[in-house]
């Protein structure tokens, strides 16, 4: 998302500069099939990444698995969840989707699950949130 | 002044107090100083010699600093008011224009820290540092109080938090008499000196600051050691902060923990509550080898809050700068009851590791046994990081692109932020998704084991 925000600015700035006198001609030249390129490499990777974004929910935990060049596995116990946040931006709500958040006592717990139709990103919140309370352990 | 003394009942309120009415000139005379160092460095020393009407513009601008300073500090000072409220909190009412109402919840207490700055020192007095769990702003400073009531505050703190965790019975059994303590270790001077010359980082800084003054002087002569300030300044500046921050360092045993105390200028007083760790590392770096030295650094809830970053090369995270290993495991103990490195079997990484990693791979190691997990790193400094399977926050795997060409990956053990990273790296990876289950599933009994002891650690 922010990919294609970053890809239409680029875009404009290459535009601006074809009618810029003091820039000279060859710099925008180059810079469109580049660009063009760059960007669609990354409609390319955002999109495998996107796709590797995955979750389960076991019976004492949860696991969020995501990327495909660096790959990452979290799995965080229930009972070690202590905020579950669902966050959706103006851009996230026109598309009609959520994010959700885990924070754990560990700032490394790094477990978000972007990408969720609001009412399934609801739904698992407050499950989580239950779960959570219910094996909730100190520190 | 506000610690009630002797029997009274930990769950009554109190009376709103002030802090000790030295505080504002405590306060601002250090920064007075700094304007005074300045002004006389700055212009050449010309501030204090153009005077206007005879007096020097530099003593004009101390005097009238000094003088508004300490004003403004007298009416903060008036409005500020702390205060127990009989139903567990700590308030604390501050702030001139924007009044501030705090609530320290005592259920959440961490740690209670005593600190003597130099220029509180002289007055007699000390400030009291309130660490209590939670993101964000957690800690409160309570600076200053006089010496006896600051220690004297400390202990009410920690038995009316005992109170409030035991549901309000504990008046009985707290005693408000400072605990006794047992010193474990005193740090000697000259270990401690030499051992933080002997540190990786600072010998290997005054090796190169040599080669570089050897080098300059044969080849442009005597000159050359005008760069020795320059080169030798940066390790020579870390070696006597630090040393001046541990000098002295004493670990004592005492009821609720661990306390420790250290400081030349700034003493500072610390205790580690049990229960509270959550890990340690203990590293050995190569020139402390023959010496058999190693050194303790812990993560402890509340201490390293959100400002981990910062805590992460404080002295606040040193649980022992310098001992002997058969110090290093008497005080282990002491901080994580039952546990015995020896005991705990290592398993290697395995020989293709050392594509990933050509220079550690070989101390590349983890072990566990029913309470801990530890993991082995590093080459130069040798690296021992250990968490108790209860403190565990969650696991993670990771897996870069090489590490996959080789079939490896690693776990890492998710704790609360602080100095200690426990890594398993570079390992196959299905045994590494093994293990990481095996860890979770151990992680929960030791959590329930920890919840069903009804552990005084909320």
């Amino acid at each position: 998302m922010s990919w294609s925000i970053l890809g239409g600015l680029l875009a404009i700035a290459v535009i601006v500069m074809f009618f810029v006198s003091a820039v000279p001609r060859p710099v925008p030249a180059i810079a469109a099939p580049i660009l063009v390129i760059a960007y669609l490499w990354g409609l390319w990777y955002f999109g495998r990444r996107t796709k590797s974004w995955a979750y389960a929910e076991r019976a004492d935990d949860l696991i969020v698995v995501r990327g495909f060049m660096f790959k990452r596995l979290v799995i965080v116990p229930y009972g070690r969840m202590q905020l579950v946040d669902l966050a959706a931006g103006p851009i996230d709500r026109a598309f009609g989707i959520a994010k959700l958040q885990l924070h754990t006592a560990a700032a490394t717990s790094d477990a978000s699950i972007p990408g969720l139709v609001p009412e399934v990103a609801a739904a698992l919140r407050d499950r989580l949130a239950h779960l959570g309370e219910q094996r909730a352990a100190g520190l | 002044m506000s610690a009630e003394s002797g029997s009274t009942d930990v769950d009554a309120a109190t009376a709103p107090a002030h802090l000790h009415p030295l505080t504002p000139v405590a306060t601002t005379l250090p920064l007075i100083a700094g304007i005074f160092v300045l002004t006389l460095i700055g212009g050449g020393g010309q501030a204090w010699q153009v005077g206007v009407a005879g007096v020097p513009v530099g003593l004009a601008v101390c005097v009238v600093g000094f003088v508004f300073l300490v004003c403004y500090r007298y009416l903060l000072w008036r409005r500020f008011t702390y205060w127990f409220d009989g139903a567990g909190d700590l308030r604390i009412d501050s702030g001139l224009f924007f009044r501030n109402a705090r609530k320290v919840q005592l259920s959440r207490l961490q740690a209670v820290d005593i600190e003597r700055p130099v220029f509180a020192r002289v007055f007699g007095l000390a400030s009291l540092r309130i660490d209590v769990a939670g993101v964000g702003d957690s800690k409160v400073l309570l600076a200053y109080l006089a010496n006896g009531d600051a220690s004297r505050l400390r202990v009410d703190l920690l038995d009316r938090a005992r109170g409030v965790r035991e549901g309000g019975t504990a008046g009985a059994g707290g005693s408000t008499i400072p605990a006794a303590e047992t010193v474990v270790h005193v740090v000697a001077p000259g270990d401690l000196l030499t051992s933080l010359l002997l540190r990786t980082t600072t010998a290997g800084l005054l090796a190169l600051t040599g080669f570089i003054v050897f080098i300059t002087v044969t080849t442009s002569g005597a000159g050359g050691l005008l760069l020795l300030p320059f080169t030798g300044g940066i390790p020579l500046f870390m070696v006597v902060t630090e040393f001046l921050g541990l000098y002295g360092f004493t670990v004592a045993s005492a009821h609720d923990g661990v306390r420790l105390r250290y400081g030349l200028l700034r003493t500072q007083s610390q205790t580690v509550p049990r229960g509270r760790v959550m890990a340690v590392d203990v590293s050995e770096p190569l020139l402390w080898r023959r010496k058999g030295w190693l050194r303790v650094r812990l993560t402890v809830a509340g201490v390293a809050g959100a400002d981990g970053d910062q805590q992460r090369n404080s002295l606040q995270s040193i649980l022992l700068p310098v001992a002997s290993r058969e110090v290093v495991d008497e005080v282990l103990r002491k901080v994580l009851p039952g546990l015995d490195l020896e005991a705990i079997e290592l398993t290697a990484a395995p020989r293709r590791s050392r594509w990933r990693a050509p220079i550690q791979w070989s101390r590349l190691a983890y072990g566990y046994d029913d309470s801990v997990i530890a993991c082995r790193r590093g080459l130069v400094t040798r690296h021992l990081a250990v968490v108790p399977h209860a403190r565990m926050q969650s696991v993670s795997i990771v897996q870069g692109p090489w590490q996959r060409r080789l079939g490896l990956s690693t776990m890492r053990v998710d704790i609360a932020p602080g100095p200690v990273s426990a890594q398993v790296l570079y390992f196959p990876a299905g045994q590494v998704l093994a293990l990481a289950d095996a860890q979770v599933e151990r992680a929960r009994a030791a959590r329930k084991e920890d919840w069903a002891r009804g552990s005084a650690e909320d």
